[in-house]
């Protein structure tokens, strides 16, 4: 049973008329590493503040390790923080960087000394200890200020897109040293990011939010393959979206979109919505393309006939977009993994919709409400906290029949 | 040990930042010495300046009697336009020296550039009385300078260079140079050298390109420098007296001698209210002037506001 | 490749200007250092015996004495009295929001925009009329008063430029707001406090006009003597006076060579706007 490290209930932030957090309802459990995702402006960076105290809720209730911390300042709450630019302390060494958390608890000096020496190695840096930060690669600074922030052992690490100051070959680097560290020490760990694949590559959880609330909390591969709504599902990677009307024909599920297209959808699942207008997706990896005189007929799924409109390639692929022929107003994304570039522009090339690809069905963002507040609902209700977790890290549309 | 550190810091925590007065605890002592020792004084002086002298003592009364024996009398009417001519000669000389040396600060790459900047300014930090001093024994009739002159037999009887307007001006000039300066280098600073390259693209030739694009932009500067100059050298007390001699007379010196000789408090006090008016009075009229004259560059620098 | 002769001209004509205005600024210092070794009672050029005996004179002589050490006792108050209050006050407008800050800033500047003649006017009279005229606090009080705003608007400029987030890693560290203040703030401003502590100082230490009307005989300061005694004769006597009074101007100014080439550009900008 997983002990819970932080628990957010009720969290709301106002900053004037702007709501940066909206009822938020938290729970990270002891170890965990979780991830914030969400574009800019969505309250990532304020929740992360008010767990940290730096930022005082304007209603709700934060706990760290069982204790309510609503009302602490920062230096009470045990907690490490790394921030965007590092905030190092510039006009100290490495070391007293390092040191400052542990002489702030009153340690003694040989006891700061070889906890300092501890975490230098832990980074992998042993030798800069009397450099100033100015004197450090961006990359350093990134461990020195992991590392300052992990020195008084504290319950919680927050750390603020600490990567997005670095290149893109070293942010990679630094996820997996990231990961590393965190691993080894076993800390609870906040993380925001607006970065999709770093959330994905190194969360155990990951919570999507849009605009002061969570859209859906769970893992990696929940979230990329059951998405709970569109709107997480062209945000955390592309995705296909499809407007239409269902229509249940012979026990399968159709979709017809205004244009005329007509895609088959996998069979039982939600036909109680039959009549319904939906909005389906399916993933640019998902669809399939074919040679040109390719028999497609006993193909299972939507096949479909398009001419290419544009592709790029980007190195493990190629992206192609393709128009319908039967729908010119709509066209369709396609990543293709085969080696070379097989079709070019104004090439017609038949392809296919994989029945079992589909990835979402939602109609529009009450139902995403509807999950979360019978989410908030079931929390408010006291389960256990094991139980709040695996009910908040459910996929939204089990939580729907969860509810009928 | 620690445990007490703590407690400490955090009780000073709890005062300066924590609580709801944190604001006023950090701002009472700054604030007494504003107002106890600045505000308070000087709407003090101001109720000086309508009492009334008599022989026996002061008066506390309501009256404006000073303000207008001071204005009626011949003496300090021609003292106060000894005054205003002072300063309006001395920030002229001023302007006409600073805004050349402004534009080699800003404009002239210069390998001892630093020298310059070093020189300008230990005014700043060399008292004025023992720059005054200095310039007393160059001016003196056995002074530096005569005794040069007369040593190399370019004049045979001294000249007269102290304890007249001439040697006022000097001091005053070598105080107030860096005051004029600095406004004008910040404003040229603002100002791209990019602006000065493009009118010349256009055709310009080197002064037209500063007569209508550098010098209007550094206006702003000018006016500041000359305002300053020119408050600092109307209520100047030390030059005058030392270098003008027991017959020159300013609106301070008179200001002095009614405070110290004569305890005419209240007079004094009218003074100086009254110079600082005329001081307001010129800063108008020279705002006034450049307005009329960059009306263009006067424009935006309002819309600021 | 030679550059062309209205080119060159017009380098000679800056060079010769700049040498001019140098002059002009350092002559009437020089010739106070170079009068102050003059052998004989009077001022006279050109200086026939060069001699130390009015240094002696000078330093042997008690008044001398004690006014230069009343005026470097009061120049270190000042100091002291004038970074805190100017610390406190840019902490105050830094870090809280409230109405009437922007005039309350105004406010603490305006001392620099009023002539000297009337604060010291306005000093003398109200002092008078609280019975402390003429007394060693009189004089510390209206020092003070005048340097203030130079602390508080170095504090000003350079707090903006501290990153809220050093300061708040810190309080995630554990350092409560004290301590960050003392341990992150004030070390990352201390160029400017150190900058503003140096204008303190020579404030205090320059000041004439003010210490004029608030000094007596018994409590007063070197520049004054200096110029009650130039008011009546000047000889070589004083020259040494003030050339023993600029050499500590000049060991702060060199002493602070490194802080001022890097930084008193800037503050002279900021130095009376
Ligand atoms: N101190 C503040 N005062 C006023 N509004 C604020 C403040 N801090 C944040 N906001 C507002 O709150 C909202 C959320 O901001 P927040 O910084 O949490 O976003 P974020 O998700 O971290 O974005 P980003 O990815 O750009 O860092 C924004 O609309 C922002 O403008
Ligand atoms: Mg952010």
């Amino acid at each position: 049973m997983p002990e819970v490290a932080v628990r957010l209930v009720g969290v709301s932030k106002r900053f004037g008329t702007t709501v940066a957090v909206d009822h938020l309802d938290l729970e990270i459990a002891r170890g965990e590493f979780f991830a914030i995702l969400g574009p800019s402006g969505c309250g990532k960076t304020t929740t992360l503040r008010i767990v940290a105290g730096l930022e005082q809720p304007t209603a709700g209730e934060v706990q760290v390790g069982g204790n309510v911390v609503t009302n602490l300042p920062p230096y009470r709450r045990n907690i490490g923080m790394v921030f965007q630019d590092y905030a190092l302390f510039p006009h100290m060494t490495v070391v007293n960087n390092i040191a400052f958390g542990l002489r702030m608890k009153g340690w003694p000096a040989s006891r700061i000394e070889s906890r300092v020496k501890a975490l230098l190695d832990l980074i992998r840096l042993p030798h800069i200890g009397d450099r100033f930060p100015n004197q450090l690669s961006g990359g350093q600074q990134q461990r020195v200020a992991l590392a300052r922030a992990l020195a008084p052992e504290p319950a919680v690490l927050l750390l603020d897109e600490p990567l997005s100051n670095l290149d893109l070959k070293l942010r990679q680097e630094m996820r997996l040293e990231i990961r590393r560290i965190q691993r080894e020490l076993g800390v609870t760990t906040i993380f925001v990011t607006h970065d999709q694949g770093e959330a994905l590559s190194l969360s155990d959880r990951v919570m999507v939010m849009r605009e002061g609330r969570v859209s859906q909390v769970g893992s990696p591969v929940e979230l990329y393959e059951h998405p709970g709504n569109s709107w997480v599902a062209s945000f955390l990677g592309d995705a296909n979206l499809f407007r239409g009307a269902l229509r249940s024909d012979s026990g399968q599920t159709l979709l017809t979109t205004e244009s005329g297209l007509a895609f088959r959808l996998p069979a039982g699942q939600h036909a109680e919505m039959t009549n319904a207008t939906a909005t389906v997706a399916i993933r640019p990896e998902s669809v399939r393309l074919f040679a040109e005189d390719a028999d497609i007929d006993g193909q299972t799924g939507s096949t479909f006939v398009g001419y290419v409109e544009n592709f790029a390639y980007v190195g493990a692929g190629t992206r192609y977009v393709v128009r319908f022929e039967k729908a010119p107003s709509q066209e369709v994304l396609v990543d293709i993994s085969e080696p070379g570039v097989p079709w070019r522009d104004g090439t017609r090339v038949p392809g296919c919709f994989p029945v079992e690809r589909w990835i979402i069905r939602d109609d529009c963002s009450t139902w995403v409400e509807r999950t979360q507040s019978i989410a908030r609902r079931r929390v408010a209700l006291g389960l256990s906290p094991a139980a709040r977790l695996e009910l908040l890290a459910e996929p939204p549309h089990r939580l729907e029949l969860l509810k009928s | 040990m620690h445990g007490v550190t703590r407690a400490l810091t955090d009780a000073l925590s709890y005062l300066l930042f924590r609580n709801r007065f944190a604001l006023a605890a950090k701002l009472a002592l700054p604030l007494a010495v504003i107002v106890a020792l600045f505000a308070a004084p000087l709407v003090f002086l101001l109720r000086v300046s309508f009492w009334e002298y008599t022989p026996t003592g002061l008066v506390p009364a309501f009256s404006a009697r000073n303000y207008v024996y001071f204005l009626s009398t011949p003496v300090y009417r021609a003292t106060m336009l000894q005054s205003i001519e002072l300063a309006l000669l001395v920030s002229l000389v001023c302007l006409v020296l600073g805004y050349p040396l402004a534009l080699i600060l800003t404009r002239v790459r210069m390998k001892y550039g630093f020298v310059l900047v070093f020189v300008l300014i230990t005014p700043l930090f060399v008292s004025v009385v023992v720059r005054t001093f200095g310039w007393l024994v160059l001016l003196e009739r056995q002074g530096l300078v005569n005794a040069a002159l007369m040593s190399l037999g370019l004049i045979d009887r001294p000249l007269v260079l102290v304890n007249n307007m001439l040697g006022v001006s000097l001091g005053l000039v070598n105080v107030a140079l860096v005051f004029m300066v600095i406004p004008i280098v910040a404003a040229l600073a603002g100002v791209p050298r990019s602006l000065n390259e493009a009118a010349q693209t256009l055709g310009a030739n080197r002064f037209s390109a500063w007569w209508y694009v550098t010098w209007p932009l550094s206006a702003p500067g000018v006016l500041a420098g000359f305002i300053l100059v020119f408050a600092i050298t109307l209520s100047a007390f030390v030059q005058p007296r030392i270098l003008g001699g027991a017959a020159f007379f300013v609106i301070p010196i008179q200001i002095w001698r009614q405070v110290s000789g004569v305890l005419n408090w209240p007079l004094g006090a009218a003074m100086g209210f009254s110079l600082l008016c005329v001081s307001f009075a010129i800063s108008y009229a020279a705002y006034s002037l450049y307005r009329y004259a960059f009306p263009d560059v006067a424009r935006p620098v309002e819309r600021q506001r | 490749m030679r550059e062309p002769w209205p080119r060159r001209l017009e380098r000679y004509l800056i060079n010769a200007y700049v040498l001019f205005i140098c002059a002009f600024i350092m002559a009437p210092i020089l010739v106070v250092v170079l009068s102050s070794f003059q052998y004989g009672q009077y001022l006279a050029y050109p200086i026939e015996r060069y001699s130390l005996r009015w240094y002696t004179e000078a330093l042997f002589r008690p008044e001398w004495r004690n006014a230069l050490t009343q005026s470097l006792r009061l120049a270190v108050q000042t100091t002291v009295y004038a970074t805190v209050a100017g610390i406190l006050a840019g902490l105050a407008l830094h870090y809280h929001d409230f109405r009437g800050k922007q005039a309350l800033s105004v406010g603490f500047l305006s001392p620099l925009l009023m002539p000297e003649l009337l604060t010291g006017l306005a000093l003398l009279f109200y002092f008078a009329n609280f019975g402390i005229s003429g007394t060693y606090t009189a004089l510390l009080l209206g020092h003070v008063l005048l340097a203030l705003p130079y602390v508080i608007r170095l504090v000003l400029t350079a707090l903006p430029r501290v990153s809220r987030n050093a300061e708040e890693a810190a309080m995630t560290l554990g350092a409560n707001e004290f301590v960050t203040m003392m341990k992150i703030t004030l070390p990352l401003i201390s160029p400017a406090i150190r900058g503003g502590a140096v204008f303190a100082f020579m404030v205090s230490y320059n000041n004439v006009l003010l210490s004029l009307f608030l000094s007596t005989p018994r409590v007063t300061t070197l520049p004054v003597k200096i110029y009650q005694h130039v008011e009546f004769v000047a000889d070589p006597t004083i020259a040494a006076v003030s050339t023993i009074f600029l050499i500590l101007t000049f060991a702060l100014m060199v002493a602070l060579e490194r802080t001022v080439k890097l930084e008193v550009m800037p503050v002279v900008e900021e130095y009376r706007k």
